[in-house]
């Protein structure tokens, strides 16, 4: 299946400079885990505090299963907030 | 002690300065800054007072930790009754000048009456005068800072002025201090014109002591300066994004305002984003981010100075823009962005320059615009009404020709600097308007943050983020996560930030600092400075206390239980995209159990009770 990933705020550096906007498109199997692509992506798992799929908040707990379906958005920032 | 115990009280009728002693038995109750100066505008003012009248008072106001060398010690407020909302007004800012009033020897200014002609008000340390403002009535409150640095031949003066909006009657005014902080909600600014008070320029060479315990302050400051610098939040995300970093997480989650709140999700969010604004512009290969900036004693940092492209139409021909400046905050993003449908990050950081430049909200103003910009496209509005400005969604050069009238109080730019309440009710959409008892919604669309709803709902000054900012525990998971969108425990939820940030609010230190320091890094702060008697226990229920004390202080001008509660589309038109779509706020789940847990009436009324119990009576 194909997901789309996007980085933000520090993270921004694990994606090549074209794709930082946009994300970048990945094509996996229906096994593959929010943390393997982290890893896969190089970004830090243990600084990963917002985790996104579709918008929705993925536990920490879960994000070593297999919660994607096709065209899935995945949006990961390190811990950030504002006012 | 922190205290300095000292008021300055200026009776502008009169044009008189005069020392007078500060109410420690009321400083015990209500700590300082937004609690403490309540407690005086309460005291002195009839509630039912007409907020431009000369009746009407304006408290600048420091907590006892501002000045001090507490991290984010640099705070000050300005309370007043509200003209925008008829509510109680409470405008908190940064940067240098509450240090500066500290360092004079004042823990707080009153102003009462009205000048008989435009004056401005000079201090330095115990000597406190009225001047002429003659030559600065009329002109920006960057021109205003300039005059008087050169008036005073004083390069350390530190300035706090209204621009030209508040002198035209824009109804939400800011007071700019130290060129781009700014007293930003509520109209504070008009208040301050009203009184012909042009302008506040303070010089303090005193220091700031009166430190009860100096060892165990200076530990507790350095712990609590640890605690920052480790958080990734205030040691590397905010001083390197600022409150811009937002702009995608929010739009993500699908709660940002767009095109008045018709929509939750804007397709241009990534463009005038915090991570935009560190991208080299196509045109002239700079990024829009020059550096970050801190207020006085600041150890976070999340202030942002920027630059225009100087080939932009915005300035093109405006040299004065073409340096850096106080750039965009999460905040004047989306109200010039999202919610007018505007993707362009130079026009956005020049109106936002504006705002700084001629003091006003720009939340309530790109509200205002964007609920104009719907009454154009439905056909409320017309060319003739706008002075053949065509106020449509997304047209940036529209957004830039408003901006600037309402800077000026000229054209169309009158009407705007109404407010949208009184600009959509005036042309026969008042369900357009997108405010709480009158003043416009920041940047959480509540249909998918349900506990701000309820926030905005029961704040006290009208809809606001920072009377009871859930997004923290709703969306970033700080200090713990809780799902958006459902309501239940977010009425506990909505007191206990509401509680906490009143606190905060009137102790000198910014409420940023609580994305990394609980109630346990600042109370050993403010009990080594103030005394041990300021347990977190009784931070919190000072706090509780302070914003009972605002309620009554509504509920006697006037306002009702029936003031708390959003504008129909949040509430019947359901989100169309993201996680939240086919949700509506649900405020009736929330409310009553609210109103429980207040001790108030099933109206929304505090008890005697409850009142008693907190010394309010």
């Amino acid at each position: 299946m194909k997901i789309t990933v996007k980085l933000f705020a520090s993270f921004r550096q694990y994606l090549p400079v074209e794709n930082r906007a946009e994300g970048i498109s990945m094509q996996i199997n229906e096994s593959t885990t929010p943390h393997q692509i982290l890893k896969q992506l190089k970004v830090p798992i243990d600084q990963a505090h917002l985790l996104l799929v579709n918008g929705s908040f993925i536990e920490p707990e879960k994000r070593d299963q297999s919660i994607f379906k096709n065209n899935d958005i995945l949006a990961v920032w390190p811990a950030v907030a504002g006012g | 002690m922190a205290w300095t115990r000292n008021i300055l009280r200026i009776n502008l009728t009169t044009l008189s300065c005069k020392k007078e002693p500060l109410n420690m038995e009321w400083a015990g109750q209500y700590l300082g800054q937004r609690g403490l100066a309540t407690k005086y505008l309460t005291e002195e003012i009839d509630p039912k007072v007409a907020p431009l009248s000369p009746e009407n008072k304006l408290i600048m106001t420091t907590g006892p930790l501002t000045g001090t060398m507490a991290s984010t010690a640099g705070r000050y407020s300005v309370v007043t009754k509200s003209p925008l909302t008829g509510a109680i007004a409470c405008s908190n800012s940064g940067g240098f000048i509450g240090m500066e009033f500290k360092n004079a020897g004042w823990d707080m200014i009153i102003f009462e009456g009205k000048a008989p002609y435009p004056v401005y008000l000079y201090i330095e340390n115990e000597q406190a005068e009225l001047l002429s403002a003659d030559e600065i009535w009329g002109k920006t409150a960057w021109a205003t800072d300039e005059w008087l640095h050169n008036q005073h031949q004083d390069p350390l003066l530190r300035i706090a002025t209204i621009g030209r909006s508040a002198e035209k009657g824009c109804l939400f005014a800011a007071i700019i201090n130290d060129l781009h902080r700014a007293a930003g909600r509520s109209g504070v600014g008009t208040v301050m014109a009203s009184k012909n008070l042009k302008a506040v320029a303070v010089r303090g060479t005193k220091g700031v002591g009166n430190i009860k315990d100096p060892a165990a302050f200076m530990k507790a400051v350095n712990d609590g300066k640890k605690v920052l610098a480790e958080n990734p939040v205030t040691g590397e995300g905010l001083p390197t994004y600022g409150t811009q970093v937002l702009m995608n997480v929010i739009n993500e989650v699908g709660a940002m305002p767009t095109r008045n709140m018709q929509e939750v999700q804007f397709e241009g969010a990534e463009k005038i984003s915090g991570e935009a604004m560190h991208e080299p512009r196509p045109t002239d290969g700079k990024p829009n981010l020059v550096t970050n900036a801190g207020c006085f004693a600041c150890t976070i940092a999340c202030g942002r100075i920027s630059t225009i492209d100087n080939g932009h139409f915005s300035i093109q021909h405006k040299p004065q823009y073409f340096g850096a400046s106080g750039g965009l905050e999460y905040e004047s993003a989306w109200a010039f962005g999202s919610d007018t449908g505007v993707d362009d990050l130079d026009a956005l950081t020049y109106v936002n320059f504006l705002c700084n430049e001629d003091g006003m909200d720009p939340i309530t103003l790109g509200s205002t615009i964007a609920a104009a910009m719907e009454m154009f496209e439905q056909g409320n509005l017309n060319l003739e009404d706008t002075g053949g400005l065509e106020l449509r969604f997304g047209s940036t050069k529209t957004l830039v020709e408003i901006v600037e009238l309402t800077a000026r109080g000229e054209g169309f730019g009158k009407e705007i600097g109404l407010g949208s309440k009184r600009l959509c009710e005036k042309y026969g959409r008042p369900e357009l308007s997108m405010t709480v008892k009158g003043q416009e919604f920041p940047a959480y669309d509540p249909r998918g943050i349900q506990g701000m709803g309820l926030a905005y709902a029961t704040s006290n000054r009208g809809a606001c983020h920072l009377r009871g900012y859930t997004v923290s525990s709703e969306v970033m998971g700080i200090p713990e996560k809780t799902d958006p969108l459902v309501t239940e425990g977010k009425a506990e939820l909505v007191k206990a930030f509401q509680d906490a940030t009143a606190a905060v609010d009137s102790s000198g230190l910014c409420v940023f600092s609580t994305f990394a320091w609980s109630m346990a890094d600042i109370a050993p702060q403010i009990q080594a400075a103030c005394g041990d008697e300021w347990t977190m226990e009784a931070l919190l229920e000072a706090g509780e206390r302070i914003w009972n004390l605002e309620r009554k202080f509504n509920m006697d001008a006037g306002l009702r239980g029936a003031d708390d509660t959003l504008p129909k589309r949040l509430l019947k038109e359901a989100a169309k995209t993201g996680p939240a779509a086919g949700h509506v706020n649900d405020l009736h789940k929330m409310l009553p159990e609210y109103y429980q847990l207040r001790g108030w009436s099933q109206d929304g009324v505090p008890t005697k009770e409850i009142l008693n119990r907190l010394g309010i009576i």
